[in-house]
């Protein structure tokens, strides 16, 4: 039943036409940042320092870490996510399609938690659009740059790991706003809601929370957006500067509770909730 | 357990604040029934139906389907339930075709070929690769209506299945649900078109204000609401005389004929001769559903 729940979720997303404009336009700004990037460095006179590290921005691994950051959660792939998950979700109440699920027999704690898995894909293939387009870019670039392909550069399985740890900081902002489309069974909610928390208040918590002293000024590491940066530290090549808040590890583990808090309260509202006309 | 009692409500209760949108409904769908479940707006019809479905919380009372109890959190029961509840719950961006392999998916069971057999029977196997939402109401009806049917329910429940119909879809609608019936399936059917529910079904209930006000058989409603039409020397003389049967309702004179229900044909001529006043012209008449309703629900 969870599977047939996780597959109809899938083929409404895919049959979306957002989903394919979210994609795209992941594509197009990965592709608009590469080339601004390269435009600055080809046509403006700049110090070595700053030339070699535009050459990094631009060159194998550094590339696709660079671009890796700007897809996770509190970034682009923050925004794409939630609203993805906003209208996915709280249309099906404007639709009155839950109903029609759970009039058939579907368990509600399937039909919620389904709904919700089903999300891992999109969230996945988000990033994966970015390091793709951004990696196709790079082949091109990156030949300009350095005047040849450094393949030798590029270690894969750390790159299938970073894909895959990026993919997980979206996931308590997906959780979030799934929490919103449940408890507020409205899409401009839901996704303003979502957006609101990662454009704003986030960083807002974050300055507000960094004011007072003690452990109250420590919160903040545990929000996560801090715990996805901390996270994706380990996306920097091996050997690379891991910042010393959290160990990735603990990042990993605070980010997948936020996940459970979120999750559970909106499993918890959605079997409570009665659903009329 | 299987019983002979497809659906089943016992004193169900559903009560938002202060209001008491359904307040003890007892009904028994048995095996093969065409339910009638009728009521003004606002009756608590659709609230009723929502619990059945396990889409809302009953305040108190319980529901079984198939012998099996039902509520939001153990709906299995429902699998073997096809509905269609008020306006069809569709996907838009999705065709009618699709819409209808999302559903068959929850039934593995299912040939492939049911998808298109639906589409032949609601009339839509030329609009099938249409976006459902760009159907006009009708077409949508028929979809949702197809929906319900997917999987060869065994209990088929209803609310309003004919609206945004035109007369010819309604009567498509109606002879489907005649042949549905007629292989087996239960149907529970909330209508406000009453000359619909006097046609095809087989028994009703009344709700007005979240209490059944009357239950039974359409016949059995329908003869206790039989007229007695009289045509006498003097209708005043006549009137005072039948007020006096205790079971006689609503005399009325009619010109040279008196009008009275309660009572049979046979009870009517019986006391008028008994008191000295011959008939001239002796005949009955039945009400339809409608005339019954109204007076229902207008006098509780």
């Amino acid at each position: 039943m969870l599977r047939n729940v996780i597959n109809n979720e899938h083929t409404k997303i895919f049959k979306r036409r957002m989903f394919w404009v979210e994609l795209s336009l992941m594509a197009l700004l990965v592709i608009g940042f590469q080339i601004t990037l390269y435009a600055v460095l080809r046509g403006s006179p700049m110090p070595a320092e700053e030339r070699f590290n535009l050459t990094q921005m631009l060159s194998w691994p550094n590339a696709l870490v660079n671009i890796l950051s700007y897809t996770g959660g509190d970034a682009l792939g923050g925004l794409f996510i939630t609203i993805l998950v906003g209208a996915v979700t709280a249309q099906e109440y404007t639709w009155r399609t839950l109903q029609l699920w759970l009039s058939r027999g579907i368990p509600r704690l399937h039909l919620g938690l389904g709904k919700f898995a089903a999300l891992l894909l999109p969230a996945f293939l988000i990033v994966l659009t970015a390091v793709v387009t951004g990696g196709v870019m790079t082949v091109i670039l990156n030949a300009q740059v350095n005047g040849s392909l450094q393949f030798e550069q590029l270690d894969f399985l750390h790159l299938a790991f970073s894909i895959l740890r990026t993919t997980y900081t979206l996931l308590p902002y997906a959780a979030f706003t799934f929490l919103l489309a449940v408890a507020s069974r409205s899409t401009v909610v839901a996704i303003s809601g979502g957006l609101a928390y990662v454009l704003l208040i986030e960083n807002i918590l974050t300055q507000v929370l960094g004011l007072f002293d003690g452990p109250i000024s420590q919160i903040h590491k545990f929000l996560p957006g801090s715990l996805a940066k901390n996270l994706m530290s380990l996306n920097q090549a091996p050997g690379g500067v891991v910042p010393g808040s959290m160990t990735p590890m603990n990042a990993a583990i605070g980010i997948g509770i936020w996940i459970l808090v979120f999750l559970g309260l909106s499993l918890f509202i959605f079997r409570r909730q009665d659903l009329s006309e | 357990m299987e019983t002979d009692i497809i659906l089943q409500t016992h004193n169900l209760k559903k009560y938002f604040g202060q209001v008491h949108a359904v307040d003890g409904v007892s009904i028994s769908v048995l095996r093969g029934q065409v339910y009638g479940f009728l009521g003004p707006n606002g009756s608590g019809k659709t609230t009723t139906i929502g619990m059945i479905l396990g889409l809302l919380h009953p305040t108190a009372g319980s529901i079984s389907i198939f012998g099996d109890p039902v509520t939001p959190s153990q709906n299995k029961p429902l699998r073997r339930v096809g509905a269609l509840v008020g306006a069809p719950t569709l996907v838009p961006f999705l065709s009618a075709r699709q819409n209808l392999e999302l559903l068959a998916r929850f039934n593995p069971g299912l040939p492939s070929e049911r998808v298109n057999e639906i589409l032949e029977i609601v009339g839509l196997y030329e609009a099938a690769d249409r976006r459902a939402g760009q159907f006009s109401s009708g077409m949508k009806q028929r979809l949702g209506l197809g929906m319900a049917v997917l999987h060869k329910p065994e209990l088929l429940i209803l609310d309003e299945p004919t609206n945004g119909m035109d007369p010819a879809g309604m009567r498509e609608i109606r002879n489907l649900i005649t042949s549905l019936s007629g292989q087996g399936v239960t149907v529970f059917l909330s209508s406000h078109l009453l000359h619909e529910i006097e046609q095809i079904c087989d028994q009703v209930a009344v709700l007005k204000q979240g209490r059944i006000i009357a239950e039974g058989e359409v016949k059995d409603l329908l003869g206790k609401m039989e007229t007695v039409r009289v045509r006498v020397p003097s209708t005043t003389e006549a009137a005072c005389c039948l007020r006096k049967l205790p079971a006689a309702k609503d005399v009325k004179p009619n010109g040279t004929y008196l009008m009275i229900s309660g009572v049979s044909s046979q009870e009517v001529v019986a006391h008028l001769t008994a008191n000295g006043i011959i008939p001239s012209e002796v005949s009955t008449g039945g009400p339809d559903l409608e005339s019954i309703f109204l007076e229902l629900t207008e006098s509780n």
